[in-house]
């Protein structure tokens, strides 16, 4: 059985957001799994790119994945695989581009855009963070929830 | 002297296509076909679908490009595929298809850069090139890469930091309920509206990578969905759309200029799937005829990817005898080198 811990977070702008994902970064260990949810343009690309900042990759290295399923970022400290589920239609795309073999590895962090589009792909696995972006009322602001699961 | 040809795949993402082009970059025939219509009833492309559907097409595809060309096979020169970057899935059976016939008819094999390809789709049917070094945009859904060509190939000066600007459409046209994919039926709305009517966020104007040569086009999407929440049904989505497109292109344009002042080129390309929008086509003209250079944009019908792109970057390889071994692999951006 899982332990659940929540942390919330109220962000103010693009650059607080990126404050949050550089200081998750430092906290994170290899093999890691982290969810990254929220509508078109809540911030999870910046969000992903801020943690594989954190991590010493270069901002302008880092993209959208919505395109290519997953982009790997191998010239930081800890490998880091981002991944979106967007345009994923069923398990076994997944499966094709070795997802659970990756993330069973445990040596990386995995980042994970559009998570809970296919929860049955990662719900067994631990440590992991969910995270959930929700625009707030005031313009550019976002409520970033953490759910840890050991 | 005999003509030479090339025949050409390309299987990168959503569509099947094959063509054959002479050595004046004519081209002879081209066969593409989309799923566009299958993808639209998702909103995007579906990866494993598409591939899918790519060996389903592939054999009719080459086969009718061949035939409508009038070259016979044997007459080739040689077999060119597309087999960096794109969907894993998709770009096997292309790469597959083209190795087979390659061993078939005992012709060199040429594996292609797909961003390399779209740069030579500005040059089929035209009879001038750009000398190096010259300045190169490939724009499209799944790339937004700013390049230089010199003497010994490209380097890579800037891409996008989140979406490419094709991306961004498609996702701005889900958010707007428009159809799929976003780039056409965004430019079409926005040419009846009033850009000034709204006031969205100038896309890197301000922020670290203001004064760089990157892109980024997520920082609008939110803006346009609190827009479309607040006004709802009385919202004016032709000038909505109009605001959006003109800050794509003042950035690219920015970025270009900006290029420029590093180092005045010779020429500019634009090419991909958004060099189609009339908006980056005007632009483009405005920018080179200000600066006196050469501009070369792909026709309407070679903006998408095709089979014709891949044919034409092949034939500077031709010459040099530059050809790829049986045993070369794809390589998507999806999947680590092991």
């Amino acid at each position: 059985m899982s332990n659940e811990r929540r942390q919330t977070f109220l962000s103010r702008s693009e650059e607080e957001t990126e404050r949050i994902g550089r200081e998750l970064a430092n906290t994170l260990t290899a093999g890691t799994l982290i969810t990254l949810d929220g509508e078109l343009g809540a911030g999870k690309t910046t969000l992903a790119a801020a943690i594989a900042a954190g991590r010493g990759i270069e901002r302008v290295a880092v993209q959208s994945p919505t395109y290519v399923i997953m982009r790997p970022y191998l010239t930081g400290n800890v490998p880091i695989y981002h991944w979106d589920f967007y345009r994923i239609a069923s398990i076994d795309e997944l499966n094709t581009a070795d997802f659970r073999e990756l993330l069973e590895e445990r040596r990386s962090l995995f980042l994970v855009e559009w998570a809970s589009l296919f929860k049955e792909a990662w719900s067994a696995f631990y440590p992991r963070i969910e995270i959930t972006l929700t625009p707030g009322v005031a313009h550019e602001s976002r409520t970033v929830t953490l759910v840890y699961s050991d | 002297m005999t003509t030479r040809f090339i025949l050409g795949i390309d299987t990168s993402c959503d569509d099947t296509s094959a063509a054959v082009v002479d050595e004046q970059l004519r081209v002879r025939a081209v066969q593409t076909t989309s799923q566009t219509n299958l993808h639209a009833l998702f909103g995007g492309v579906i990866p494993e679908l598409a591939a899918r559907n790519h060996i389903a097409w592939i054999f009719p595809v080459i086969d009718t490009a061949l035939k409508k060309s009038g070259v016979a096979p044997a007459d080739l020169s040689a077999v060119a595929v597309t087999n960096y970057p794109g969907l894993l899935g998709s770009l096997l059976v292309g790469v597959g298809a083209a190795k087979g016939l390659s061993i078939g008819l005992k012709k060199p094999l040429i594996a292609v850069n797909h961003l390399e390809a779209h740069i030579h789709s500005a040059f089929l049917d035209r009879d001038d090139r750009p000398t190096a070094p010259y300045l190169a945009l490939v724009v499209s859904g799944g790339h937004t890469t700013l390049m230089e060509i010199g003497e010994s190939g490209p380097t890579v000066l800037a891409e996008t930091m989140d979406d490419a600007a094709g991306e961004a459409y498609d996702k701005i046209a889900k958010i707007a309920k428009l159809p799929y994919p976003g780039g056409p039926a965004i430019d079409k709305i926005a040419q009846t509206g009033d850009p000034l009517r709204y006031d969205l966020p100038h896309l890197m104007r301000s922020g670290k990578y203001k004064d760089t040569l990157a892109f980024s086009f997520s920082g609008i999407k939110s803006a346009v969905k609190r827009i479309l929440e607040e006004e709802g049904d009385t919202v004016a989505l032709a000038d909505l759309m109009a605001c959006f497109q003109s800050r794509v292109v003042e950035l690219i344009e920015r970025r270009l200029t900006a290029a420029w002042e590093q180092k005045p080129y010779t020429a500019l390309v634009v090419a991909g799937g958004v060099a189609a929008n009339s908006a980056v086509r005007r632009m483009a003209q405005i920018f080179t005829d200000k600066r006196g250079v050469p501009l070369y944009l792909p026709e309407l019908k070679y903006c998408q990817d095709n089979g014709a792109m891949v044919a034409a970057a092949a034939f500077p390889r031709l010459d040099r005898g530059d050809f790829s071994p049986l045993d070369f692999d794809v390589t998507a951006t999806c999947r680590p080198q092991k």
